[in-house]
């Protein structure tokens, strides 16, 4: 659906001012799939996005949409294609000077649509973003989520293949954030609309993305679904992201504790745990230590939920003898979880 | 002596009639022309939507230099041109001309400030939606800058009313006349219509009223004067036109 293709985006000429935003991007976003893009600010994510309605032209490479090269069409069908791309922004960039319907319309006017046809067209999309009411308001009159779902039903005037959104949940409360998001969702299940999100939150990515790439300093660095990303993040910048919503890091009095312990009795060693998805449903742990001459120690853990999938952190004691160990830790990898041993100093 | 009344009315009708006729068509034209200035000053520009360094240097020059004249400089330096439109260098439909060319430009510059002040986000909204330049200037631009717009044609108004006062020196006639009359009848001017009392009024506007004037001018002179009259407060308005320009 959207192909980049060794995109390179530089800003600015003359040594001093050039910026390489982007370094070579190569990306496949699916159709119909909701592809977020993640990164620290200034790592180029607007760029990127923008380069995919060539709100921003790259300096070299690829923009395939839909099969189409955009950087091959002529300006008269770059505004056409344009028109199967819609955008949804972090400051809305809704229009003051008309209503509610009125920005909704803007694309269908300038397409030279009839007014009847305009007229049905905004209403039904203002029900499917559940502003009816709000039609001849004027954007000052709308909170903020409200004027997101203006933009949303504005970008989908014109029926797009492909919604782009440029921090669009930013500028919004968590609450409003879940419903700006299960509104994107729908947009995706019930239109069947790719969708492309930059964002630099990582709850944005676990609540509503697919696949999720990680953008640094203009380079992805890596790219995976979202629920591979957050329960083996390959990265320390992708490590550090998922931090953010999944605490992982051990209460420090726990952490003394452990190292005391562990200067005590040398027959104990360390286990991340890591379950997705059906293994959580297992009493693995019980198992285990039902099997093994082991006694395992939760420490410290999280679970949480991803695109419905149940997904937990554990860190988690193990003690016994060597053998028993190796062969418990043997165990719990054949039952589809991700054992990884923690070092003293890596808690 | 008693004041005599009996033209007084009249004549201010008269003039403010004139001014308000001078006011009123120079406004249109200067709109008509000062608009589009502005918007191709704001799209031709470094990043504008059609982007012509060319084009924008050129504009911006010419308005630069005629922003720079003084009014009543202006009115004198385009005496021919003001000939050749309007078959006249005198008059109130004379005056216009200069009128016209000194405000366009200076709404020209109004109308782009209020233009630059529309979100970016609002042109990008634009260019996502595939609209094309003509329809982002109609259908965004304008709409979204309509009330600083609005505010900027009311300052370039009052600049120009100003600039109405000043111009009685091409004998345009309107409220610059009509205080001279009053001045002339009741306080028996001692200014004779001379381009040198325009002049020094114009290099020491800074001083109070009427002093280098009346050393200019002859003593009994009771003649209406129809062309240059002392600074009056409507002179020192059209300052203040040109001290917000
Ligand atoms: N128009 C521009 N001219 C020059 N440099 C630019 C321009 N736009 C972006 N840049 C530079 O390109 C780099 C990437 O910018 P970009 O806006 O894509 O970052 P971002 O990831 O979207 O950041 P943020 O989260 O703050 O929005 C930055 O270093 C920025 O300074
Ligand atoms: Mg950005």
């Amino acid at each position: 659906m959207i192909v980049f293709q060794d995109v390179r985006k530089v800003y600015g000429k003359g040594k001093a001012k050039r910026v390489e935003a982007l370094k070579g991007i190569n990306l496949h976003v699916k159709k119909g799939e909701i592809f977020g893009v993640i990164g620290f600010s200034g790592a180029g994510k607007s760029t990127l996005l923008r380069c995919v309605n060539l709100l921003e032209r790259p300096t070299s490479g690829k923009v395939i949409v839909d099969g189409v090269d955009l950087l091959s069409l002529s300006p008269k069908e770059l505004r056409k294609q344009r028109k199967k791309i819609g955008m949804i922004f972090q400051h809305f960039n809704l229009l003051h000077s008309k209503t509610v319907f009125g920005n909704v319309a803007m694309p269908l006017i300038i397409e030279g649509r009839p007014k009847h046809e305009i007229e049905k067209k905004v209403n039904q999309l203002l029900s499917f973003v559940g502003l009816e009411d709000k039609a001849n308001q004027y954007p000052e009159q709308l909170s903020g989520g409200q004027k997101q779902r203006v933009g949303i039903a504005r970008a989908l005037a014109t029926d797009p293949h492909i919604l782009l959104c440029d921090e669009a949940t930013s500028a919004l409360d968590p609450d409003t954030t879940r419903s700006v998001l299960n509104l994107l969702k729908k947009v995706r299940d019930e239109l069947g609309i790719t969708i492309l999100m930059i964002t630099h939150e990582m709850n944005v990515i676990r609540d509503a993305c697919d696949r999720v790439a990680v953008l640094e300093d203009g380079v992805i660095v890596e790219e995976d679904t979202v629920l591979n990303v957050f329960t083996e993040p390959k990265t320390e910048i992708a490590r550090n992201f998922v931090r953010t919503v999944l605490n992982d890091s051990v209460p420090p009095t726990v952490r003394e504790w452990i190292q005391r312990s562990r200067s005590e009795n040398s027959n104990r060693r360390l286990f991340r745990i890591i379950f997705k998805g059906a293994a959580t449903n297992e009493p693995l742990l019980s198992n285990t230590a039902k099997r093994f001459p082991v006694d395992l120690n939760i420490l410290h853990g999280t679970i949480t939920e991803m695109q419905g999938i149940p997904f937990g952190n554990l860190l988690v004691d193990v003690t016994g003898d060597r053998e028993a160990i190796e062969q418990a830790v043997q165990y719990m990898q054949s039952q589809e979880v991700i054992i990884k041993e923690v070092a003293d100093d890596a808690i | 002596m008693p004041f005599d009344w009996s033209w007084f009315w009249p004549e201010l009708w008269v003039s403010i009639e004139q001014t308000l006729y001078m006011v009123g068509v120079s406004l249109v034209f200067a709109i008509l022309i000062g608009i589009p200035l502005g918007v191709i000053l704001v799209v031709t520009r470094e990043g504008g939507i059609l982007e012509q360094k060319i084009v924008f240097t050129v504009l911006s020059t010419i308005i630069n230099i005629f922003r720079s004249i003084p009014f009543i400089i202006l009115v004198v330096a385009i005496i021919p041109f003001t000939r050749w439109v309007v078959g006249t260098a005198t008059g109130t439909t004379a005056a216009i001309v200069p009128l016209v060319l000194f405000t366009a430009p200076y709404i020209g510059r109004l109308v782009e400030n209020s233009l630059l002040e529309v979100d970016k986000g609002v042109i990008e909204v634009a260019q996502a939606m595939g609209a094309t330049p003509w329809q982002i200037i109609w259908r965004f631009l304008l709409p979204e800058a309509l009330g600083s717009i609005i505010m900027s044609l009311t300052i370039a108004t009052i600049g120009l009313i100003g600039a109405t006062a000043m111009a009685g020196a091409v004998g345009a006639g309107g409220s610059a006349t009509w205080r001279s009359l009053t001045v002339t009848s009741s306080f028996k001017p001692k200014c004779r219509s001379s381009p040198s009392c325009c002049w020094s009024f114009l290099s020491k506007s800074s001083k109070p009223s009427g002093i280098t004037s009346r050393k200019s001018c002859g003593e009994d002179d009771r003649t209406p004067c129809r062309l240059i009259r002392r600074p009056t407060k409507a002179y020192r308005v059209g300052f203040t036109g040109f001290s917000v320009l």
